[in-house]
């Protein structure tokens, strides 16, 4: 379980980690479009658009339905969803770290480390 | 609830505080004070080994019940005291729930009355400029991204 949703999340950075494929998500905010209406607005070939729908596609971030002859392509939000999370957690996680250094650096004398442990040596 | 911005897995926070920023600066790289304010929660820092220059290596092992796990590590990208760190973090090492996955963080310290100003940028997935790094020399944990593109 754990492994399936770590390397989904890993999919789901890699396959934002582009900016065309964040346009192609982007501009299926609220709709869904064919694959040639979605290749308009971007100067490449069509089966560029292709490869990068497939890495979407992968990660799960997009749902393909055919309707007739025709693919229609939506977005599928349950990865981000998951990647919001990932970003909540760590909002928590930094809002307390930087609360606890704040209160340690302001707390007494902030020239030099207090209550140095023992010190090993390490470069 | 299918809406998308062109940043979604950003995360940005600032925090005054009331330290020179060489101290502030310091407090980062340092494993005595780091092992005194980063974690909280389900992650408690019991050592820090910081090797704080670039490419070189941090590792924080957990203490107690989170002693088993794998800890918190990852490579500095960028050290520019007293204004700039950039390092790689892996998530998941704390809570089990979190996944695992390779993520940047960016630092930066900047002098203002009375103190300094701690900006910080965590991104869930590299920018290009970052994965152009990584292929120019450490490239071993981006080999699944590169397969991807």
């Amino acid at each position: 379980m754990v492994k399936h949703s770590s390397l989904s999340l890993d999919l789901t950075f890699a396959a934002l980690a582009d900016p065309t494929r964040r346009q192609i998500l982007e501009s299926l905010s609220g709709q869904q479009k064919r694959v040639t209406e979605l290749a308009e607005p971007f100067a490449m070939s069509l089966p560029a658009v292709s490869k990068h729908l497939r890495v979407l596609e992968n990660a799960g971030l997009l749902k393909r339905h055919r309707l007739g002859r025709e693919h229609f392509i939506e977005l599928e939000s349950a990865p981000m969803k998951k990647a919001r999370l990932w970003i909540d957690q760590y909002r928590k996680f930094w809002e307390g770290s930087l609360d606890a250094l704040a209160e340690y650096l302001e707390s007494s004398d902030t020239t030099k480390p207090t209550k140095t442990k023992k010190k090993g040596k390490k470069s | 609830m299918s809406t998308i911005t062109t940043e979604p897995i950003t995360l940005k926070l600032s925090r005054f505080i009331k330290a020179p920023r060489e101290r502030v600066f310091a407090a980062w790289i340092t494993p005595a004070d780091i092992v005194r304010w980063l974690g909280g929660g389900e992650c408690h820092i019991e050592k820090a080994t910081i090797d704080a220059r670039v490419g070189g290596e941090y590792l924080f092992k957990m203490k107690g019940s989170d002693a088993g796990k794998p800890g918190m590590t990852g490579i500095f990208r960028e050290v520019k005291p007293p204004e700039r760190l950039v390092f790689t973090w892996m998530t998941g090492s704390c809570s089990v729930e979190m996944p695992r996955a390779e993520t940047l963080v960016t630092v930066e310290f900047s002098v203002q009355a009375g103190g300094t100003l701690v900006q910080l940028t965590h991104e869930g997935f590299p920018s290009e400029e970052v994965r152009e790094q990584h292929n120019q020399g450490w490239t071993a944990s981006f080999d699944k991204l590169e397969k991807l593109s």
